[in-house]
């Protein structure tokens, strides 16, 4: 069968007897207990640096924090019942959420809310929702769908190639208009399950060179995006940013204060003080603040789980997945959870340009936390629904 | 698959390198950064000093008090909380909350730091503190607080903003009074609010000295009371009085009226904050004689009996007039003294050589300062002889062409009184640390010798001679007490001549036989008469009435018929129908006035047991009851009766009743009391009396002579 062949590349011990999901197969302990471990400390950091964001809010500290804490649960509600739901199903249904996510990418761009110099989501009533969030999540699925249906003829420019393009370029460019950075990392999330599904590496080099291109064109529209990128170069060389009265570069150079002050076991929980520097600190710079909280053995261990997340997500669960569907799958969830952790760690820490990236379960925001749940659960769906003889 | 993972485990690897690139590589340099931008040292302000007269009193002292200002913009608060917290500020504050509305209204709308009240007592701040408004900003702040407000204002001086001292001993002993701030670490945030206390305060605030003065309130508060007395019979424009103990040269009392408030000291004019005692240059006139007749005895250029011929009481000087007040004809050196005769003065000090007198002058502390510790002393001006005109050793003698401060006058007087030694003046007895150990003393300082003692023996008498009927100081006459001084009177030399403006002055010393007060007492431009001995000499006198009530030191050998002849003692007329004290007046020859109306006498002045001169009046006041006008008092404070003249009993009894502690001291009748009637006081303020054994006056008055 395709997927034995496909698989065997990969899996090669394994025999397929391509019986369906096995009740009383449990789903993945160590990815499930790296989520919550997470979320436990997310709500800690979230705690200490949210102080002075409550103020300008009207509120507490508290009562943000007790929001935090609900909308972690309703999170792992979802993920439980996505985790019932079969891959299959929700793969289908794909199809239709990215096209309304489309609709409303195009409605917040032209009705959304600002939020740091950039339009990035939608207030309906109470809640405010971002959609490129929802975009993702079903673009990442709808093309490990795609790959997986095009098994066969993969290779094919015109057959293959060509149509899952055809659905990731438009949700990218409509996500870039706004957020340049997660449409880029989309993309590249994109090209590694397209990847790791056999297509042509000509194709898909061929396309980076024309996102490169498309990426100089976006560059050259808004003054801000160069200033982040040259910005971006200098700090990288330097660590420490000469004009940090500029925005980013004073953001960076904050960031960089909070991992010194952290020095090796960190200032200790909840003494923080860079959060009364760093902006949004119980978001895109909520890394800075562990690394300065808990230090060098702190932030280590935040990154180990997300590394420990890829490696069960790619690794274990993708190995054992049913079919191809699954393991592309499995591909892709994991991805879309572990690389928006180590792109907002690597912004904190000054290795990638500052962009407003979400850390998963632990930056302060429900969009994020709602689909990061969703992409576990169909982790744990297709952990739970492996092949009888890995038990 | 593995492939795909080792690739990505690449980033997670570079994050973890980068965090020990950046603690490492440039570790230190983004830590002094941190502690750049989010630490600061704040102050911890050291209170300062204390001020204690002579005797322990508490002359100043410090309070805290709040600023209160709103930042209309902290988030969560809303309208209504502010106009609810201008209504609370309004409660404990004199001001409307439409005053404090309009002030948030007409405020910068950026504006975070609105003040809306200044020096709310600590009360009212825990008050505010309560409403629990988070808008709300209360900065301390510690303040001087001058106890007895204008006593002793001119010794005292006063801080500015700062609390640095501006004037008087607070300037300086600055140094001292000041203390040293201790030094905290706070955290601030990117606003610049501080977030928190960094460890324990890097450095204690080292409080300041207390400051232990010379002066004794109750000598100070007789001083002014009489001083302003002296310048509102005088009808003067202004006046100053110095006491010293000749002995040491410490100063008992130093006033200037009209005097300020040091807690307000911008409500006053600087005028009257200056200390004329020590900052003003005069020409002496009359009381300078005493120096002429040292040098001209000690020169042996005259005996006391000597006759001079003064004529008509007029003499030309080398082309300029010199008179004396009146003809006397031929006259002794000692009548001449007695009765201030220019003219004789000036021949005598003809006989003196330039260059001798010069020396006297100067040797007597003119021209030069006497370095008393109080700041803005002006050292005079006294010219050599090679710069005087031929008029000038003439005039020089009776107190001209020579400029003086009153500090001066007083030194030499006390040279005069004690055996010929010039001391320095000082005011501030010591200053103590905080552990009460002595950082600095003043102690008597010799000078120099000005006069011989066989020539203050035969000079002694006469200026007790001054103060007697054929002296020109009868007016300073205390019956059965020897004091001796002089008197002066001085045209004012403004705008190139001399007018018809004059310096009264008296300067003398008690008791005779011994010593222990120098006074001098000088009022500027009187209208009611120019002479010293009748303008200032009655100031002179009371004072010295009202210290022998006070200093056990003092004794007076009553003699009535003479007492009786000039002044009259003053009954106790409180209380009375007006019908009933017209007739207790008339019987006792007392000229009065009423002010008030009604029918019941609430007030007088001066009080009861008084001595007032036959030719002054005396005031009552008037209301239609008895009871003493409270409305003004608020609930706190309450006005000091005035209890001089009654029995011990009683005044303890009236004190108490009115709110105060009483501090008794000796028995029988009242003599004196601190503080003086009138002032408005904390309660439970203590209230020191004086009583003594019925002595002349409250004798005479109990008889109702």
């Amino acid at each position: 069968m395709l997927t034995n062949n496909f698989k065997s590349q990969y899996l090669i011990e394994q025999p397929a007897n391509g019986s369906s999901s096995a009740a009383g197969v449990p789903s993945d302990r160590w990815l499930l207990a790296c989520v919550i471990m997470l979320m436990m400390w997310g709500v800690l950091a979230v705690y200490s640096s949210i102080a002075y964001f409550a103020e300008t809010k009207l509120t507490t500290a508290g009562t943000l924090v007790g929001e935090h804490a609900v909308k972690l649960v309703i999170s792992l509600l979802v993920m439980v019942i996505v985790s019932k739901i079969d891959y299959k199903t929700i793969t289908r249904l794909s199809r239709y959420t990215l096209l309304l996510s489309w609709l409303f990418l195009i409605i917040v761009t032209l009705y959304g809310t600002e939020v740091f110099g950039a339009r990035r989501s939608l207030s309906l009533g109470a809640f405010s929702f971002q959609p490129s969030s929802l975009a993702t999540v079903s673009l990442l699925v709808y093309v490990a769908f795609l790959v997986s249906k095009k098994q066969d003829y993969i290779r094919d420019f015109s057959r293959s190639f060509l149509p899952i393009l055809g659905w990731i370029l438009p949700t990218c460019a409509l996500i870039g208009l706004e957020d340049f950075s997660s449409a880029a990392l989309l993309l590249v999330m994109c090209l590694i399950i397209m990847f790791v599904g056999r297509a042509s590496l000509l194709h898909i080099a061929a396309l980076v060179l024309v996102g490169a291109i498309g990426a100089g064109a976006l560059l050259a529209q808004s003054a801000e995006r160069q200033s982040r990128v040259t910005n971006y170069v200098h700090q990288v060389i330097h660590i420490e940013s000469e004009d940090f009265q500029l925005a980013s570069g004073y953001q960076a150079q904050q960031a960089h204060i909070a991992i010194a002050q952290g020095g090796f076991f960190g200032v200790g929980i909840g003494k923080s003080t860079q959060r009364d520097f760093l902006p949004a600190p119980y978001n895109d710079f909520i890394y800075a603040i562990i690394a300065e909280e808990y230090g060098l053995v702190g932030a280590a261990f935040v990154l180990m789980l997300y590394v420990v997340i890829l490696f069960r997500g790619i690794v274990v669960i993708a190995k054992r997945a049913r079919d191809t569907l699954g393991v592309l799958l499995a591909v892709g969830c994991t991805l879309g959870v572990t690389m928006f952790a180590f792109v907002n760690a690597g912004v904190a820490t000054g290795l990638l340009p500052v962009t407003g990236l979400p850390m998963p379960f632990i930056s302060y925001g429900g969009t994020s936390m709602l689909f990061s749940g969703v992409l576990i659960g169909i982790l744990l769906q297709i952990s739970k629904s492996r092949e009888e003889s890995y038990a | 698959m593995f492939v795909v993972f080792g690739l990505l485990l690449l980033i997670p690897l570079a994050i973890g390198l980068q965090i020990v690139r950046v603690q490492i590589l440039d570790g230190s340099r983004l830590r002094a950064l941190w502690s750049a931008q989010a630490l600061d040292v704040i102050p911890i302000p050291a209170q300062r000093g204390i001020i204690l007269d002579s005797k322990g009193r508490e002359l100043v002292g410090n309070t805290v008090t709040y600023t209160v200002a709103v930042d209309p913009h902290i988030p969560g608060v809303t309208r209504e909380d502010l106009q609810l917290f201008t209504r609370e500020l309004a409660a404990v504050s004199n001001r409307s909350a439409s005053h404090y509305q309009q002030r948030i209204r007409s405020a910068a709308p950026t504006s975070r730091y609105i003040v809306l009240e200044r020096n709310i007592s600590e009360e009212a701040a825990d008050q505010l503190r309560e409403t629990g408004i988070r808008a709300v900003i209360l900065e301390e702040q510690y303040r001087r607080r001058y106890n007895y407000e204008s006593l002793a204002s001119h010794v005292i001086g006063y801080v500015n903003h700062e609390l640095n001292g501006m004037a008087g001993i607070e300037s300086s002993y600055n140094e001292y009074l000041r203390g040293v701030d201790g030094q905290r670490q706070v955290r601030r945030d990117r606003s610049g609010r501080i977030r928190g206390y960094v460890g324990a305060p890097r450095r204690q605030p080292k409080q300041g000295h207390t400051v232990i003065s010379t002066i004794d309130s109750q000598i100070q508060a007789i001083a002014e009371e009489e001083l302003r007395k002296g310048v509102v019979r005088g009808m003067a424009r202004r006046g100053s009085i110095i006491l010293m103990d000749p002995r040491t040269g410490e100063i008992k009392a130093l006033a200037n009226y009209p005097s300020f408030d040091p807690n307000s000291p911008a409500s006053s004019p600087s005028e009257d904050r200056r200390n004329t005692v020590i900052s003003d240059i005069i020409e002496p006139g009359s009381t300078f004689k005493l120096i002429t007749a040292v040098a001209a005895l000690e020169n042996g250029a005259v005996e006391l009996d000597e006759l001079f011929d003064t004529g008509d009481g007029r003499r030309l000087i080398s082309g300029q007039l010199m008179r004396d007040h009146d003809p006397m004809g031929t006259v002794s050196f000692r009548q001449a003294i007695q009765k201030s005769s220019n003219i004789a003065t000036s021949k005598v000090a003809e006989r003196i050589p330039s260059e001798s007198f010069y020396q006297y002058v100067r040797n007597f502390g003119f021209g030069s300062h006497t370095y008393v510790d109080l700041p803005g002393e002006e050292a005079g001006l006294l010219r050599k002889p090679y710069q005087w005109s031929a008029v000038t050793k003439p005039w020089m003698s009776i107190g001209y062409e020579v400029q003086v401060t009153i500090i001066q006058l007083a030194q030499a007087f006390a040279a005069f009184a004690n055996g010929g030694v010039i001391t320095r003046p000082y005011i501030v007895d010591r200053v103590l640390d905080e552990q009460g150990q002595t950082v600095h003393r003043n102690r008597p300082e010799n000078v120099r010798r000005a006069i011989k003692p066989a020539t203050i023996e035969q000079l002694g008498p006469v200026f007790e001679s001054v103060v007697t009927d054929s002296g020109t100081a009868s007016y300073a006459r205390v019956e059965g007490f020897r004091i001796a001084g002089k008197t002066g009177t001085a045209q004012k030399y403004i705008d190139g001549r001399y007018q018809t403006q004059y310096l009264a002055s008296f300067a003398g010393y008690f008791p005779a036989e011994d010593p222990q007060y120098v006074c001098l007492v000088l009022i500027d431009e009187p209208r009611l008469s120019y002479y010293g001995g009748f303008i200032a000499g009655p100031v002179f006198r009371n004072v010295a009435l009202r210290l022998i009530g006070l200093d056990d030191g003092l004794q007076i050998i009553p003699d009535e018929e003479q007492v009786r002849g000039q002044w009259a003692i003053v009954p106790d007329l409180r209380g009375m129908h007006r019908d009933e004290a017209n007739a207790v007046l008339s019987d006792y020859n007392i000229r009065h006035r009423y002010s008030g109306n009604g029918m019941y006498i609430t007030a007088q002045q001066p009080a009861p047991g008084e001595q007032l001169m036959r030719s002054d009046l005396l005031q009552l006041s008037l209301s239609e009851s008895i009871s003493i006008d409270s409305s003004r008092i608020s609930e706190h404070h309450a006005s000091v009766p005035d209890v001089r003249g009654m029995s011990m009993r009683k005044a303890s009894t009236w004190l108490r009743k009115s709110g105060f502690e009483v501090q008794m001291v000796g028995s029988g009748t009242v003599y004196t009391q601190f503080p003086e009637a009138g002032g408005q006081y904390r309660k439970g303020e203590v209230v020191t009396v004086r009583g003594r054994a019925r002595d002349l006056p409250s004798i005479l008055s109990q008889k109702g002579i």
